[in-house]
Order: C-alpha cells, then sequence, then structure tokens
C-alpha cells in the first residue's frame, strides 16, 4: 500500500526518539545521530527515495527538539549547531542514495542470475530432448527397417535381436518422456501432494516388484521395524521417488552387486535408505547428482539426468531431505526423510 | 483354453494399437472385434455379445468412464480399462464403476494377455454361480469350508478380520480392488474413510503369509490405487 511508504518512516523516527529519551537520556550526542543515520538508511532501502528525505527532516527536528539543549526547544544555544544538522541532512540523504543504488543493482543481478538459469535450463531441455530422446528414436527406426526391408535374409537370431532392441528402446523412449513431462509439471508449480497415511514397507514393496525385470541377478534385501510408523505421503510419488533412486543405482554398480533397503524412525521423521556396493561417488558430485540435467560421465550411462532431480522435488515438497554419502566398506548410501507430522514444509 | 474362441471387442480410436491388438490377440486364439468410438462399441457389445471389453478411456466421441457406467446398467461383461499413466483418479473411478482391470499405456501385449486370462477365469466362476470351495494359488492354500489357510502346507493363524480380508482377495485374485471398494465389503459402508484399518490388516496379514513382506509374492500394493492378490 503506497500511504504506507509514508506513514511508517516517521513512525520509526518517532519510535525511536521516544525509547532514546525515555531510555537514553545520558547518551552521547554523537551516538544517538548514528542511530538516527542507520535508521534511515534502512528506510531508505525498504521504502525509496522520497520517504527519506520526510524522516531525514523530522529526524533533525526531533535530535534538535529533544536532545540539543536547551531541551525541549527548537533553537540551540550554540548557532554551530546549525552546520551541525545541514551536515547531518546531507550525510543521511547521501548514504540513504547509495543503499538504495546498491540494493537496485543487487535487485539486477538477482533477476539477470534468475534469467540466466531459466535459459540455461531451456538449453539444458533442448540438448537433452534431441539427444536422449533421438538416440532411442534412431534405434528403432534403424532395426524396424531393417526388419521391413531384408525380412527374408535375416536369420531368425538376427531377427530376435533387431525385435529385442526395439522393445527396450521403446520403454527408454517412453521414460525419458515421463521424465521429462514429470519434471516440467513440478517446474510449473503442478505438484499437488495427495496425501494419505502410508506404509514404507507397501511402497518398497511395489517399487522393488516395479522394477524386477531389472533386477535380475541382484541380491536385494529390505529392512524395516515392524513397529515403523505409517506416514502421511502421496504414495504414488514416493514410490516414483524410490523408483527413480533404485533405477539410479542399477544404472550406477556393476550388474549381480547388491541392493538394501532400509527404513527406521529418526526424530519426527521416518529415514528410507538405499544402500549399494558400486564405485561411489566423488565428494564434489554428492550434491549435484540431484540437479536437473546433470549427469557424471556425459554418455557413459544412458539416462536423462533428471531421475535423481524429480526424486528431491518429491521430497522436498513432503518437506523432507534428500541426499547421499559413502557406504562404510565401499559403495554408497542415498537416504531420505519425511516428517512423521503434517504440515512440513509446503511445495 | 476353451474349445469355443473367446471374442474380445477393442474399444479404442487409435488404429496402430488396434492393428497390433488384433495381431498379438489373434495369434492366441482369441477372436478380435474392433470399435473406434465409444457408440459403435456399445452397439457391437449389444449385437456380438463378445466375451470381454478392451476400453480405452481417450475416446473422441465419449468419456470412457461414461460408456463404462452406461454400459453396467445392463451388462456384466469383463472390462479391462486402458489409461495414461498418473491418471490414478481414472484408474480409480474406472475400478469403482466395475471395471475388472486396467493396463497403464504404454503396456506389453504378455501383460495384457495375463490380465484377460485372469478377468475371463473370474466371469467363468460368476457365470458357474457356485464358489471353490477351496483356494490355491501357488503355495498359499485357503479352505473356505474349514476357514484353514496354509502357506506351504503349514496352518496360519489368523483373525476374523484378517481372514475375512483375505478371503474377499482370494474370491477375486489377479484383480486390483480399490481401497474402498474393500473397506466397502470387507468392514462395510460405514467405514469407507478408514484408510487406515486396511493398512493395519495388509500389513499384519503380509507379515504372516509372506516370506519378506517387503517383496511379497502374493500382497501387492497397486500405489495410489489399492491391492491386488496376485495369481501364481
Amino acid at each position: 500500500m503506497p500511504w504506507k511508504r509514508y506513514v511508517v518512516p516517521p513512525l520509526l523516527i518517532l519510535l525511536w526518539t521516544t525509547v532514546a529519551y525515555l531510555l537514553f537520556p545520558t547518551m552521547e550526542p554523537i551516538n544517538l545521530v548514528m542511530i538516527y543515520l542507520l535508521v534511515n538508511v534502512l528506510i531508505a532501502v525498504r521504502y525509496g527515495q522520497g520517504p527519506v528525505i520526510v524522516s531525514t527532516l523530522l529526524s533533525i527536528a526531533a535530535f534538535d527538539y529533544f536532545f540539543v539543549p536547551p531541551n525541549l526547544k527548537f533553537t540551540p544555544e550554540d548557532e554551530k549547531y546549525f552546520i551541525s544538522f545541514v551536515i547531518m541532512f546531507f550525510v543521511i540523504i547521501l548514504t540513504s542514495r547509495l543503499a538504495i543504488k546498491s540494493r537496485k543493482s543487487a535487485d539486477k543481478a538477482v533477476a539477470a542470475e534468475m534469467e540466466a538459469e531459466k535459459e540455461r535450463l531451456t538449453s539444458a531441455l533442448l540438448s537433452s530432448v534431441s539427444h536422449d530422446l533421438r538416440t532411442p528414436l534412431a534405434t528403432i527406426a534403424g532395426a524396424a527397417s531393417t526388419l521391413v526391408a531384408q525380412d527374408a535374409d535375416l536369420t531368425g537370431e538376427d531377427r530376435r535381436n533387431l525385435q529385442q532392441m526395439i522393445c527396450q528402446e521403446a520403454e527408454r523412449l517412453n521414460e525419458h518422456v515421463e521424465n521429462l513431462l514429470q519434471i516440467t509439471r513440478f517446474e510449473s508449480g503442478g505438484l499437488r501432494l495427495e496425501k494419505d497415511c502410508g506404509s514404507v514397507e507397501e511402497i518398497v514393496g511395489s517399487a522393488l516388484g516395479r522394477l524386477r525385470p531389472f533386477l535380475e541377478g541382484r541380491k536385494t534385501s529390505a529392512s524395516i521395524p515392524d513397529d515403523l510408523p505409517l506416514v502421511p505421503f502421496d504414495a504414488l510419488l514416493i514410490e516414483q521417488a524410490l523408483v527413480n533412486l533404485l533405477d539410479n543405482v542399477v544404472r550406477y554398480t556393476p550388474a549381480g552387486s547388491p541392493i538394501d533397503i532400509r527404513a527406521f524412525r529418526e526424530e519426527g521423521t521416518v529415514v528410507v535408505e538405499v544402500l549399494d556396493r558400486g564405485p561411489g561417488v566423488p565428494p564434489e558430485d554428492r550434491q549435484k547428482i540431484f540437479e536437473k540435467f546433470y549427469r557424471r560421465e556425459e554418455g557413459a550411462v544412458p539416462g536423462t539426468g533428471l531421475g535423481l532431480a524429480i526424486c528431491r522435488s518429491i521430497v522436498r515438497a513432503h518437506g523432507g531431505v534428500i541426499g547421499m554419502r559413502p557406504r562404510e566398506g565401499g559403495g554408497s548410501v542415498f537416504h531420505f526423510s519425511l516428517p512423521l507430522e503434517e504440515g512440513g514444509k509446503a511445495a | 483354453m476353451t474349445s469355443v474362441r473367446s471374442s474380445i471387442l477393442v474399444i479404442e480410436d487409435d488404429a496402430d494399437i488396434r492393428r497390433f491388438l488384433k495381431v498379438g490377440l489373434g495369434n492366441k486364439g482369441y477372436r478380435c472385434l474392433e470399435a473406434f468410438q465409444g457408440r459403435q462399441g456399445l452397439t457391437e457389445v449389444a449385437t456380438r455379445n463378445p466375451d470381454l471389453i478392451i476400453l480405452d478411456l481417450g475416446l473422441p466421441d465419449m468419456d470412457g468412464l461414461e460408456l463404462l457406467k452406461d454400459l453396467r446398467r445392463w451388462s456384466q461383461i469383463p472390462v479391462i480399462v486402458l489409461t495414461a499413466r498418473g491418471k490414478e483418479k481414472d484408474k480409480i473411478k474406472a475400478l469403482d464403476l466395475g471395471a475388472d482391470d486396467y493396463l497403464t499405456k504404454p503396456f506389453g501385449i504378455g501383460e495384457l494377455l495375463a490380465r484377460i486370462r485372469a478377468a475371463l477365469r473370474h466371469a467363468a466362476q460368476r457365470a458357474s454361480g457356485r464358489d471353490e470351495s477351496v483356494f490355491e494359488n501357488g503355495a498359499l492354500k485357503v479352505d473356505f469350508i474349514r476357514r484353514q489357510v496354509f502357506v506351504r502346507g503349514s496352518e496360519v493363524r489368523l483373525t476374523p478380520m484378517e481372514y475375512k480380508l483375505l478371503v474377499h482377495l482370494a474370491r477375486h485374485v489377479g484383480k486390483v480392488l480399490t481401497q474402498q471398494q474393500i473397506l466397502k465389503d470387507v468392514w462395510g459402508a460405514a467405514y469407507l474413510e478408514k484408510n487406515l484399518y486396511l493398512r493395519v490388516h495388509m500389513h499384519q496379514l503380509r507379515h504372516k503369509l509372506e516370506e519378506d513382506p517387503a517383496q511379497p509374492r502374493w500382497l501387492v500394493t497397486e500405489p495410489g490405487v489399492g491391492y491386488r492378490l496376485r495369481a501364481e
């Protein structure tokens, strides 16, 4: 509200004057002036040029009336005080102008930073779309056209190989599209949680069930205490987060290495951990892997660089925290927490 | 397979998906009928009386859920619904309106065939009008007459509520039941909001029956939708 800009600053000055007059009657005038200066600079930063001129004049008048001898009179004993008042006025106004200016340029820098981030995202999105979607498409088109054009010349084994390639790549394509759609939904604020009391054990069971074909040959264990409380969460999204975490482990650890899942209660939250025996993640990457489009060893392992970013969005929307740390004896621990009480930080 | 070929009506507007279903179902001995719109689909059901319907929820001329509601007024033909990912509400609505199962696009033919077999089996059971006296699913056995439950030959003690829940799931083996459906049929209409009861009893049942309750063989959760007793 615009009128507030001219009402609040004088009130602040009056407030400070009252406090100073009642509580610090013996304070040195120079200290009082410094505090007037400070209050006015804050006013300048918060309310801008016009209000600060008004409040500066008011400050000088109040200082004169209450603290310059003789007290409770506007005309000072010593005429040199008039020079002090003029200097005080210019010091406050100049300082305030500088403060306003530097605040404006800071705002501009933040806006520019956000703009740059947006552009980075868009270009990352485009390169992700063009590369990661085209690669499986190229394989599908190539394999399918071979099947169509050279059917008579293919051995049974060739044919089966090509067919399998098509199935596999189609699934990869589907996964990319799902990830892209989901992250776009999250970014545009379309993430609405459907919370219900949920069982971590059930979610672990269904996530492992969904990934069963990719867990072939791996030992999976889940240790979840019998008395783990139910957690208020969106079952579908938390399952998605867990599937993404597990999927990431499957991609980045050697085939056949074990995967363990643990859940336990800790200080008003339930913590879920996924533990692997893979090569681990270097310290400088441990935060970055949860960022959008961040991928270690670009191209070495197929993926969109979105899976873990989606995990993080989901966990944060529930008011929880996600992270990773090295595992004792080799490997990594991915962990996320979910608050037990309703009313964790909203999305 | 039965000696008479079962016929399946596919109501789906996408020609490519119809084509792939026709090949995939035909190879497994089903007769495939096709409709590319809702109204045409309803006419086909009335005139050709198929054994099962595969219904895409996103039809151009009418809402698939509306079609289902219409259909259920006069027919109990098993229906498998096709939906897009993330439309959990639609899945629940379709199941509550009487669909027998759902499949999320894109899906593989193997999955679809498994759902079709389960749905046809239920329909046959319903039509015969008599319930089996014993339910056997792999190493899980329920004796409905003696009210006994066995896992790998040894008896498992259940509370009356757990038993009731298991029987309900067993009678619909292979089919997803929504939370609401289970609460209504096992606990009663006054318990529709008591998701917590259901969670707790499922938890207990899983811990009594499953070797590893966190990696269940039989009592599987469909997050955001409901539960299914997996057929073996």
